[in-house]
């Protein structure tokens, strides 16, 4: 048996009591990602990316969801955890950065000073040192006259520039993973691609691991190793970056990536929405969470829920289809 | 200063000629400063900027992040000093802070759920604008809150509930009918889908461009992504260190940039070649 | 790691509210103590002396310091009164005394330091000055020289107690709205031309609602112990009356002999604090759950 993987996340499921009924929001996911691997997690909104994210990180309790499955960190269970040692996973462990830095953000405390605090959870780092260090960390993801920026508060920076910091928070502490929800939406690509190389280089640096959640597949094309497709809660496809673009096979993974919008030289083009309505967690039918919105969906879509099965030429790239985009016959039997 | 002199201005519709003779909304050599608290003078975000809005044109705005975008619009909405210049509505001069003004200007945020109030319902939120200005019953203001829900795609269900407990697009789509359900003439939006993921994005550039054609907005439309930008807009405005710094028809921008830092924006957009070889079948 | 920031003072951050908003709860045990507590409180403040015979002034020289026993429940005082009696007796008052003047420096303080947070400038200046100033002396003191100038009455106690809670809520207020102003549903609210008194009202007090009502749970508790030490120094309310606040500044002087006479209104004390907090989180819980804004 090799090392035990960073994290193991082993048919997890997460449900949440609403009004209406109960709200599965994760449903049956399995992923593992290693020591400086980096994953990424992509679907529309509300597919389930955050919370899947946030459960990882310990932050949805069983008080607040009914959670199934597990999740282990270094092989050590984190949903069973105590919180003295959720704690400790936090600061020291796993680190997330946040999908809205201006809530993540406190609002009083000057924006260095919230680094620095990350960054003492190092051992033997006094008060000084960290301060300086803070200032450093926010050099390093881009901010100009770090010095001066380090004693503002949150609404005194663009929304560009609170979303760097709160990434100097989460890298402060050296992290064994950083869980990153989407982390460079307020950052135009210049920015985005410099900080997305840094946090690419920390990670082969120091083998971070990184869980990458995006909606940007541009990103997910150059800055992760694994991508996963996340459609009403499950993963109906996954593989190797390169294997996904080169054959998008489940057809909400095409559809997605017709929706991005495109620099067509010369004219205006609106980029093709996905027709319909995501799926109401409320009412889901037996069939292909995708197929209400499919055009390519037949009857058997509507009847039962495909297997993650395997490309016959690629085993690590998996997809939840019936009616795959151009599949080679034969891959059919390389189920797992 | 510099805007006397520099060479560009988004003023002037560089193209574009639907837009009529008065444009909807002027800028005129704003600028925002704020005070710095630490060394005790100013900070100037916005340094003398100029643009103009016709009839059912989108204006883009793009720039690097911390370049005064936001602060622009701010301005514009009264929740940032203009220190210097003048805005004018309809060839006539407003002072943006003057609550009147605020009816005839919608405003869309960057982040969906964070825009409304966790407290209420999306419904309540929408119906609120109508409270402020038009009065009448909270049936009546509810019915059309939900009417304007229903034109951008919201259904009742989705509208009684919390920010938070719908997803992002929905969200986004509630503060598109806050910000029209009094139509105004100016739509202004912050980096109104860069939250979002691309199968909404798409969706809400659509309701947007239909908003556009259809009510005749003069829309601001701000963002970091020139793709996103050229996808909506005739013209596009480029802003660095708080100033424009290249204006010009959006196909221009695009393909034909002139600032370097439109020609690094252009070159750094990520190729998505090898997507569109497969991506569409 | 940025995990304490995740949820800033005032908005509980989406998942929070999400899970607090969840479907209808039972009731936990801590709920169900408290309501026990309370109800029991109730029944003892307005029956219990008949029921028992009790008498909150009857000395009984032989029986000073007593401990536990069958005629007195919860032992006696250094006078040899009973002190189940004048626990009960001091509940009405104290109750009275230190939620009325809490309400009071709630409703006054909430509304002027949210106004100092919202409108900033000269009127933040001048209100933070003066809340300043009169944080600077302790609450005691406050209340004392306020007493003294207008007489021992229980008006009087009453309106000292609230004035000295003032500033405290003022601070509280102010904090929890400057953090909350720069958020985008109150930059949203005003770009529609909302007037500040509905942004305040709709937007602001919601928010901040659960962080101030936490707190004037202790801010009451407080209140409860300054009447005391008022009385105890002879500017509270006429003596024989018992009050918790009297009992326990009375009881300080025997806490290494005879700590069961401040034990015994202290745990009376910290109990209806800590029931009513937990039954406040609870109210609001439901509040959360039951309304999808106000209409739904
Ligand atoms: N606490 C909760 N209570 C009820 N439903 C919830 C809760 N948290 C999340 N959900 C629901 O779970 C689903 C997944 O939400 P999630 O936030 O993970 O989406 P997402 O993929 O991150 O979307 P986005 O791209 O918009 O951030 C949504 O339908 C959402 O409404
Ligand atoms: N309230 C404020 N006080 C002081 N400085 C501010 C304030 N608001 C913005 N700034 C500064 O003004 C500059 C421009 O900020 P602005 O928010 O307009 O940028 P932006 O172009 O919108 O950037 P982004 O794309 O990152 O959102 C930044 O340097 C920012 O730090
Ligand atoms: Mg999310
Ligand atoms: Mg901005």
């Amino acid at each position: 048996m090799p090392e035990t993987p960073l994290l193991q996340i082993e048919d997890l499921v997460v449900e949440f009591p609403t009004r209406g009924g109960l709200v599965r929001a994760v449903d049956g996911v399995s992923l593992t990602l290693g020591r400086g691997e980096r994953l990424g997690i992509v679907g529309e909104s509300g597919s389930g990316k955050s919370v899947l994210g946030r459960t990882v990180m310990g932050l949805n309790d069983r008080a607040r969801a009914r959670i199934s499955g597990r999740v282990l960190f270094e092989g050590k269970d984190v949903l069973g955890a105590s919180a003295q040692e959720r704690r400790e996973l936090w600061g020291r462990q796993i680190s997330m950065i946040f999908q809205d830095p201006l809530s993540a953000l406190h609002p009083i405390t000057p924006i260095g000073a919230q680094i620095a605090e990350a960054v003492r959870r190092l051992p033997d780092v006094d008060k000084a040192q960290a301060a300086e260090r803070a200032v450093e960390l926010l050099d390093m993801v881009g901010i100009p006259d770090a010095r001066r920026r380090a004693r503002q508060r949150a609404h005194e920076f663009s929304g560009g520039m609170r979303q760097r910091a709160l990434i100097a928070m989460a890298i402060a502490c050296k992290p064994k993973l950083i869980i990153a929800d989407e982390p460079t939406t307020a950052l135009d690509v210049t920015v985005q691609a410099k900080i997305l190389d840094l946090l690419d280089e920390l990670c082969t640096e120091l083998s971070i691991g990184s869980v990458l959640i995006t909606h940007d597949m541009g990103v997910v094309a150059q800055h992760t190793d694994r991508v996963a497709v996340m459609y009403g809660g499950q993963v109906v496809e996954t593989a190797p970056v390169a294997g996904l673009f080169a054959a998008p096979t489940m057809r909400y993974t095409r559809a997605l990536l017709a929706a991005i919008p495109q620099m067509a030289p010369g004219r205006r083009s609106l980029p093709v929405p996905i027709g319909g309505t995501p799926p109401n967690p409320l009412e889901r039918g037996a069939g292909c969470r995708f197929a209400p919105r499919c055009t390519f969906a037949e009857d058997d879509c509507h009847q039962a829920i495909p297997e993650l099965l395997a490309l016959a030429d690629a085993t690590d790239h998996r997809y939840r289809c019936w009616h795959p985009a151009a599949v080679p016959a034969e891959t059919e039997a390389g189920a797992r | 200063m510099t805007s006397a002199t520099s060479p560009v201005g988004a003023t002037g519709s560089a193209g574009s000629a639907d837009a009529s003779d008065v444009p909807v909304l002027e800028l005129v050599d704003a600028r925002v400063r704020y005070r710095d608290r630490q060394e005790g003078g100013y900070f100037e975000a916005v340094r003398g900027v100029s643009l103009t809005v016709g009839r059912g044109e989108a204006l883009g705005l793009v720039g690097e992040s911390g370049c005064g975008k936001s602060s622009t619009i701010r301005a514009i909405l009264g929740l940032a000093p203009l220190s210097e210049g003048r805005l004018l509505i309809d060839g006539v001069a407003v002072d943006p802070r003057d609550r009147a003004v605020r009816s005839r200007i919608g405003a869309i945020f960057q982040n969906p759920a964070g825009s409304f109030n966790p407290r209420r319902s999306l419904l309540d939120s929408v119906a609120e604008p109508l409270r402020v200005w038009r009065g009448g019953s909270r049936a009546d203001r509810e019915r059309a809150a939900l009417a304007e829900l229903d034109r951008v795609g919201v259904t009742e269900l989705m509208a009684r509930r919390r920010p938070h407990e719908v997803s992002g697009g929905q969200c986004q789509r509630a503060a598109i009918a806050r910000a029209t359900v009094l139509g105004p003439e100016i739509l202004i939006c912050d980096e109104p889908v860069s939250a979002l993921d691309v199968s909404i994005q798409a969706q809400v550039l659509v309701l947007l461009d239909e908003l556009r054609t259809q009510a005749g907005l003069a829309m601001l439309f701000i963002s970091h992504d020139l793709a996103v930008v050229a996808t909506l807009c005739d013209r596009t405005a480029v802003m660095n260190a708080g100033e424009i710094v290249e204006v010009g028809t959006t196909a221009d921008i695009a393909d034909r940039p002139q600032h370097a830092y439109t020609k690094l924006l252009h070159d750094s957009v990520p190729s998505h070649l090898f997507l569109t070889n497969s991506g569409s079948s | 790691m940025t995990t304490e920031l995740t949820a800033p003072p005032a908005v509980p951050s989406g998942s929070r509210r999400r899970g607090r908003a969840s479907r209808r709860r039972s009731w936990t045990w801590m709920e169900i103590l408290s309501a026990t507590w309370l109800v029991l409180l109730v029944f003892g403040m307005f029956l219990l002396p008949l029921i028992l015979h009790l008498d909150a002034l009857e000395f009984d020289a032989k029986a000073r310091f007593a401990g536990p026993s069958a005629e007195y429940l919860l032992g006696t005082d250094n006078y040899g009164r009973d002190l189940l009696a004048r626990a009960l007796s001091g509940a009405k008052v104290s109750l009275f005394i230190g939620l009325g003047s809490t309400f009071l420096a709630l409703v006054i303080g909430v509304p002027i330091g949210t106004a100092a947070a919202y409108f900033g400038g000269w009127v933040d200046a001048v209100i933070s000055f003066v809340t300043d100033v009169i944080l600077g002396f302790p609450g005691l003191v406050l209340a004392l020289v306020l007493t003294a100038f207008l007489g021992a009455s229980k008006t009087n106690v009453m309106i000292a107690i609230t004035a000295q809670a003032i500033p405290a809520f003022v601070r509280m207020a102010r904090s929890q709205t400057l953090a909350l102003m720069n958020r985008d549903f109150v930059e949203a609210s005003k770009v529609l031309g909302t007037r500040p008194h509905s942004i305040i009202a709709r937007d602001l007090f919601p928010n901040i609602a659960d962080t101030i009502l936490a707190f004037a749970f202790v801010a009451a508790g407080r209140a409860i112990i300054i009447e005391g030490g008022l009385s105890f120094l002879g500017m509270g309310l006429p003596l024989p009356q018992p009050t918790w606040g009297v009992m326990i500044n009375e009881g300080r002087q025997y806490l290494n002999t005879d700590p069961h006479l401040i034990l015994v209104p202290s745990v009376f004390l910290m109990l209806s604090i800590l029931s009513f907090n937990v039954l406040a989180d609870r109210l609001r819980a439901d509040a959360t759950t039951d309304g999808g804004g106000k209409g739904a």
